[in-house]
């Protein structure tokens, strides 16, 4: 059995200007200790996708399909059901280290909170394992240190907190939603690396949500590339970035300017991402897709299986668009 | 060889900072954002700007302009000095000088429409000018970064984030400039809409024969865009060479360290990729290093870079190192720690 199992998860906000569809259809599976990347641009629906698996969705928001988590549905169930799952056996880091950490609290205070909730710990013994794991996380002078504020650490040190913290129950699963983002790039080579040992060490399944190609191709087994809330394509690592089977997926890496290449005109993607609060028919990709062909507009086909492990959402042959 | 474009020497920008817990006769402490940085900038040519934040690169192109206020020399077409010029005279050398910002959205003003910003920096620089003439020119600028002229009386919050950014370049480009200095013009922007823009700029810089500094964190982008990449570290330079050469054959270890820690969109390269792990975090600009400023994380610190400031060096490939020279060994991980 698959450690998390998401089907045909849809998910839509009421707003004015009516209901925005940020995600249609998704479905996945990943097995323990496996690394999933989930790619996409702005209003791919990436980040939505992890909300609704930790049921953190805006209260406008509505989710449909299933999410079992070791066999379990999670999805729009009670917070009784959802909360000795969160943060104990599915944790979840977020872009910005800053935002989540609470700002009143001291490191001690908020990291020792999420041990003697879900594991009944005293307030001590709480906060001497937490010093432990601001060690694993190489954090210098871990026990002097727990006592200081969120503000009293640099960037890169907060998100190491919020590494430590979300570890702090060795959860199976492990979300981290662009957690590199807002970190220069010496500093998400360190966040990175660190991520890849503690996941080695701890060994978590881990989902890598990001928009950063090259961060995917350094971390994950696997890859879902997603487009107006769609599942395009779906790969190990390596075929997805030698031979990518979606027009979308191809233009995106011709789209990326890169340090170990000297290039002239980078292929950019013609138009802009699709309006979610439209209601989509056919592929979210079609108009702005240079293989794109009127039944496009109309239908998109379901996920297929090309190759083993390797599934493409396309109405075009991968002779069509060779 | 004419007179470089721009000619800048020993540009520092320092801030005085005041804590509110300080008391009212503690002296201020100095926050040294640029610290003595020179460059020449020929006509036509692309200078890229790339560190990471704090470095001062953001506040190097600020001076530049009279947005903050800086010492040193930057001399214009070898005639005027920039920085000494009085806010006044400085208004005609801001038709020659245009810039474009990080954030689309908000660098537009929301309450007026896409034509009124783009008509602005015109009627302020040629107040004399009929306003057909002025609307005919907005739309052939609208037309030329693909926009739709006939979207002129839309208003900014209308448009996508790449679109704004093409509004921004319209506005910087309508009074004809010789330098745009273009500060992380596409780090807002998601990658498919980022190529869109890189793309126009360099279309631009070749048709007009602009010179640009191109400011950005994005050390592909930078290589992409740039004819010469200056490298800084807490405002001060550490290499500068020809983009070609510094990707290549760099040889400031952080420089180097700061081109491993790139990631590549390619499995294969990425797990190839020699690691040169950089320890610690920046250090404050308040209290920065005596000596070298990157000595504290720098693999090849010696007690020589603690004491003596290391110069730049002379040449097309300059570098400010005790010790500069190719990757060693020693400094590498696989198995990044």
């Amino acid at each position: 059995m698959a450690l998390l199992e998401i089907d045909d998860l849809g998910v839509s906000f009421a707003t004015n200007d009516g209901e925005v569809n940020a995600v249609n259809g998704v479905s996945l599976a990943l097995d323990k200790g496996e690394t999933l990347g989930i790619v996409g641009e702005s209003g791919s629906g990436k980040s939505q996708l992890a909300f609704s698996i930790m049921g953190l969705l805006a209260r406008n928001g509505r989710a449909r399909g299933s999410i079992r988590f070791a066999g379990q549905e999670i999805l729009n169930v009670p917070a009784s059901v959802i909360n000795p799952i969160r943060a104990n056996r599915i944790a979840m880091i977020f872009q910005d280290p800053m935002t989540s950490l609470n700002p009143y609290m001291r490191v001690s205070d908020q990291m020792a909170e999420v041990l003697t909730h879900h594991r009944g710990m005293g307030k001590a013994e709480a906060v001497a394992e937490s010093a432990r794991m601001l060690d694993a996380v190489k954090i210098p002078d871990a026990a002097g240190r727990i006592r200081l504020f969120p503000h009293e650490f640099s960037g890169g040190m907060r998100q190491r907190v919020m590494i430590a913290m979300s570890l702090l129950c060795r959860p199976e699963l492990l979300i981290a939603d662009e957690p590199t983002t807002a970190l220069d790039v010496t500093v998400q080579a360190q966040i990175m690396s660190l991520l890849g040992e503690l996941q080695s060490e701890f060994g978590m399944a881990t989902i890598l949500i990001t928009h950063d190609l090259g961060v995917v191709a350094g971390f994950c087994e696997n890859v879902i590339v997603l487009y107006g809330g769609r599942v395009m394509e779906k790969s190990p690592v390596d075929p997805l970035f030698a031979s990518p089977s979606h027009p979308y997926t191809r233009g995106l890496l011709r789209a990326i300017p890169r340090v170990d290449h000297e290039g002239d005109t980078l292929d950019s993607i013609p138009g802009s991402p699709p309006n979610m609060t439209r209601i989509q028919e056919g592929c979210p990709f079609a108009p702005r897709c240079e293989f794109a062909i009127p039944e496009c507009r109309q239908f998109l086909s379901p996920l297929t299986e090309f190759a083993p492990g390797r599934w493409r959402a396309c109405n075009r042959s991968l002779e069509d668009i060779a | 060889m004419t007179a470089p474009l721009l000619s800048v020497r020993d540009l520092r920008v320092e801030f005085k900072i005041r804590n509110e817990s300080d008391m009212p006769w503690t002296r201020p402490r100095t926050l040294k954002a640029v610290g003595g940085v020179g460059f020449d900038l020929q006509p036509g040519e692309t200078l890229g700007i790339v560190g990471e934040s704090g470095c001062g690169k953001s506040t190097l192109a600020r001076a530049l302009i009279q947005m903050v206020p800086a010492t040193g020399q930057a001399i214009w077409q070898g005639e005027t000095d920039l920085l000494s010029l009085p806010r006044r005279a400085m208004l005609k050398y801001r038709a020659d000088i245009q810039m474009v910002f990080q954030d689309p959205l908000a660098s537009l003003n929301p309450r007026m429409t896409v034509g009124q910003i783009i008509a602005e920096p015109l009627t302020t620089h040629h107040p004399d000018q009929k306003s057909a003439e002025v609307k005919t020119k907005v739309k052939a600028m609208m037309d030329r970064v693909g926009l739709l002229p006939n979207q002129i009386n839309r208003y900014p919050h209308e448009f996508s984030g790449g679109q704004c950014q093409r509004i921004g370049i319209a506005r910087a480009l309508i009074v004809g400039p010789k330098l745009l200095i273009c500060d992380e013009p596409v780090s807002a922007l998601d990658v498919s809409i980022q190529a869109q823009v890189i793309n126009l700029l360099v279309e631009l810089k070749r048709d007009l024969g602009l010179a640009m500094i191109f400011i950005a964190h994005d050390l592909s982008v930078v290589k992409h865009i740039s004819d010469r990449v200056k490298v800084l570290y807490l405002g001060r330079t550490m290499e500068v060479a020809s983009s070609h050469d510094l990707y290549a054959n760099p040889e400031h270890p952080y420089t180097q360290a700061l081109l491993s820690a790139v990631p590549i969109p390619d499995p294969i390269a990425e797990r190839a990729k020699v690691m040169i792990p950089l320890e610690g975090d920046l250090p404050s600009p308040l209290s920065p290093p005596s000596g070298c400023v990157f000595r504290t994380r720098c693999p090849r610190a010696q007690t020589r870079c603690r004491d003596i400031v290391p110069e730049l060096t002379q040449g097309n490939h300059a570098v400010a190192c005790h010790f500069p020279g190719p990757v060693r060994r020693t400094e590498t991980a696989r198995e990044p720690a």
